[in-house]
């Protein structure tokens, strides 16, 4: 039966390929050949009676003989006419003989592969066992070779690998350099390592000739979300943020972060703003041996519009493209104790308004430059009282892909980042150009 | 002719209605994040999961997050939600077929009232838009007038067909 079954659908598939075909140029030379045998008055393309002479009279005996009913009395008679139950159709309601083909075509194949059930929880009809005992077989004069020749060919037909606890892992945590990027062009996290040389002069004496230097944050997001609204989706965050330096404790900044992420969503996909974006978490900073405590809470907000670039390539992914985001935010913290870290000794409350513009810069996919540019407003409570500051910070960030994975996934990347300005929370003047290796998971 | 195909149709289809891409040029190898998409990963993770849920919503529980960024390809997300699928066996065409077969009868029962056993010709393009509307998710392409001919059993069958690869 199976193999009935498989011969009916090689048949067809021949069949079909070569009805598809605009003209018999377009054609391998043996589709031509296989053309030509099913082409018997030589016009070109097969119709509904040369694919029918062309059937096994076996296989539909078999199908029959299986229950499989193909609504025809005979294949021939199935290329003309509408048959089956209920009464029949006015002259308007006729449908085109190629309409008539065409679900014959489909009917006769549904058929066969719907009967042929050997393997549970597929689509496949036909084992593989049993193709491979077929591809054995000869075909029939006059075309030359076995069926193996003109089967499909079906690279990964064992199906998808099983799940690896690394592909579980994935859904819950993602890593990157800071949270705040989660929803916009996420720089991939940093380790560094830089080595001085015997003759370095910029080397201060007594400082360390080796630095390592950590930004990187792990987002977890539990796979739960509150459907608010046909509009409104909100779901829990967590993150743990690094960025810190052997050579600067006092720099170190180390933030626990948990709140929620949330996406409103507008009817009209097509309208400007098609959708929302934002973070609020409730933050605890601190540095590597826990002694500073800085609470505080942070909301982050970022649009969607695709028609002007944000959350799509302006070129939807040409060779050479451009994309950017904007966010707006505010960040609020009280200095309960601010450690050896400078930053916080310098104040005990502030509020920092802030707006940040990425971009994206594609040039063929081993080739990404990231402008980012950065305006914050302060307002700070200091021993000395209020003050307001207007800072910038921008950047520069050039990355050239090393390794990609087999599936083009970025995994190395070397990155030539160049910034200049002053950022939260210390506002210290900026101006380095660094060169680091880049891991992205 | 497979469930893959027809569900990778869906998802082109997504594409092309709510996201005004033209998709003429993607494949089962398409990235979302390469062309004709060109998606960042925060507008996958974000807005096109939840249009994707909407767009799904007969075959699959939504998707509270997504691993997928801008290298996951089309096939990808497929096969991702096939395997998520509430639907026992609906890899298999058969259990697709009486999947939207029972989507297209709820749809004409809505559209053509419940007892209907055709659709009268004056009413036909009324119901046609209706069920357009209706299942627009799930048909691959429109419903033509020609569909809503005959009887029940016929134009179910020629609405189920328009589902299918």
């Amino acid at each position: 039966m199976k193999r009935a079954c498989a011969l009916l659908c090689v048949t067809l598939a021949i069949a079909a390929s070569a009805q598809a075909a605009a003209s018999q140029d377009q054609l391998a030379p043996r589709d031509r050949l296989i053309l030509r045998t099913l082409d018997a008055n030589g016009d070109g393309t097969i119709s509904c009676e040369e694919l029918a002479a062309f059937l096994d009279p076996i296989v539909v005996k078999t199908l029959r003989a299986q229950g499989i009913e193909p609504r025809v009395t005979s294949p021939v008679s199935a290329c003309g006419a509408r048959q089956g139950p209920g009464p029949a159709p006015d002259a308007t309601e006729q449908r085109a003989p190629d309409r008539n083909y065409a679900e014959f075509l489909r009917e006769l194949i549904r058929s066969a592969l719907n009967s042929a059930t050997s393997v549970s929880d597929s689509d496949e009809a036909v084992a593989p066992g049993e193709i491979a005992e077929l591809t054995r077989a000869s075909l029939p004069a006059p075309l030359a070779g076995t069926f193996g020749d003109v089967l499909p060919r079906t690279p990964g037909a064992n199906g998808p690998a099983a799940e690896v606890w690394t592909d579980t892992l994935e859904k819950w945590v993602n890593i990157r350099q800071s949270f705040l990027d989660e929803q916009g062009i996420g720089k991939p996290a940093k380790i560094s390592l830089t080595d001085h040389g015997q003759h370095d002069e910029t080397l201060d004496a007594g400082d360390p000739s080796r630095v390592y230097q950590v930004k990187a944050a792990v987002v977890m997001a539990p796979q739960f979300e509150w459907a608010v609204s046909r509009n409104v989706y909100i779901r829990p965050v967590a993150a743990y943020e690094v960025d810190i330096s052997s050579d600067a404790p006092e720099k170190d900044q180390i933030v626990h972060r948990m709140g929620i992420s949330s996406v409103i969503l507008r009817n009209d996909s097509a309208a400007a703003f098609s959708s929302h974006l934002v973070d609020l978490t409730f933050d605890y900073s601190t540095n590597r041996g826990y002694k500073a405590s800085v609470y505080g809470a942070t909301l982050q907000y970022t649009p969607n519009d695709r028609r002007i670039g944000i959350g799509q390539y302006l070129a939807h992914g040409a060779l050479v493209d451009f994309r950017w985001r904007p966010y707006v935010g505010v960040v609020w913290s009280h200095v309960s104790d601010a450690a050896d870290v400078v930053a916080y000794q310098k104040q005990k409350n502030f509020a920092h308004e802030f707006v940040r513009v990425t971009g994206e810069l594609k040039v063929t996919d081993r080739v990404k430059v990231t402008p980012e540019a950065k305006l914050w407003h302060a307002d700070r409570t200091t021993a000395d009282g209020e003050l307001t500051q207007w800072q910038t910070l921008r950047s520069l960030e050039s990355r050239v892909v090393l390794s990609q994975s087999s599936k083009g996934v970025d995994r190395a990347s070397l990155a030539l980042t160049f910034t200049d300005g002053r950022d939260e929370p210390a506002f210290l003047n900026e101006q380095t150009t660094v060169l680091s290796l880049a891991v992205k998971f | 002719m497979s469930v893959s195909d027809t569900v990778l149709g869906r998802v082109k289809k997504l594409l092309r209605v709510k996201f005004e891409i033209k998709t003429g040029s993607a494949s089962a190898d398409t990235a979302l994040g390469g062309p004709p998409i060109g998606f960042e990963a925060s507008l996958i993770k974000s807005e096109f999961r939840l249009r994707l849920n909407e767009w799904l919503a007969d075959l699959i529980p939504p998707f509270p997050s997504v691993s997928w960024d801008e290298d996951t390809t089309l096939a990808d997300a497929v096969r991702e939600s096939l395997d998520s699928s509430k639907i026992d066996g609906i890899k298999k065409i058969a259990v697709y077929r009486a999947h939207v077969a029972a989507l297209a009868d709820r749809a004409f029962g809505a559209a053509a009232g419940q007892d209907a056993q055709s659709v009268p010709v004056a009413s036909r393009p009324a119901v046609q838009e209706q069920m357009n509307d209706e299942l627009e998710g799930s048909l691959l392409t429109d419903i033509s007038l020609a569909d809503l001919a005959g009887d029940k059993p016929t134009i179910l069958s020629n609405v189920a067909d328009r589902m299918i690869i």
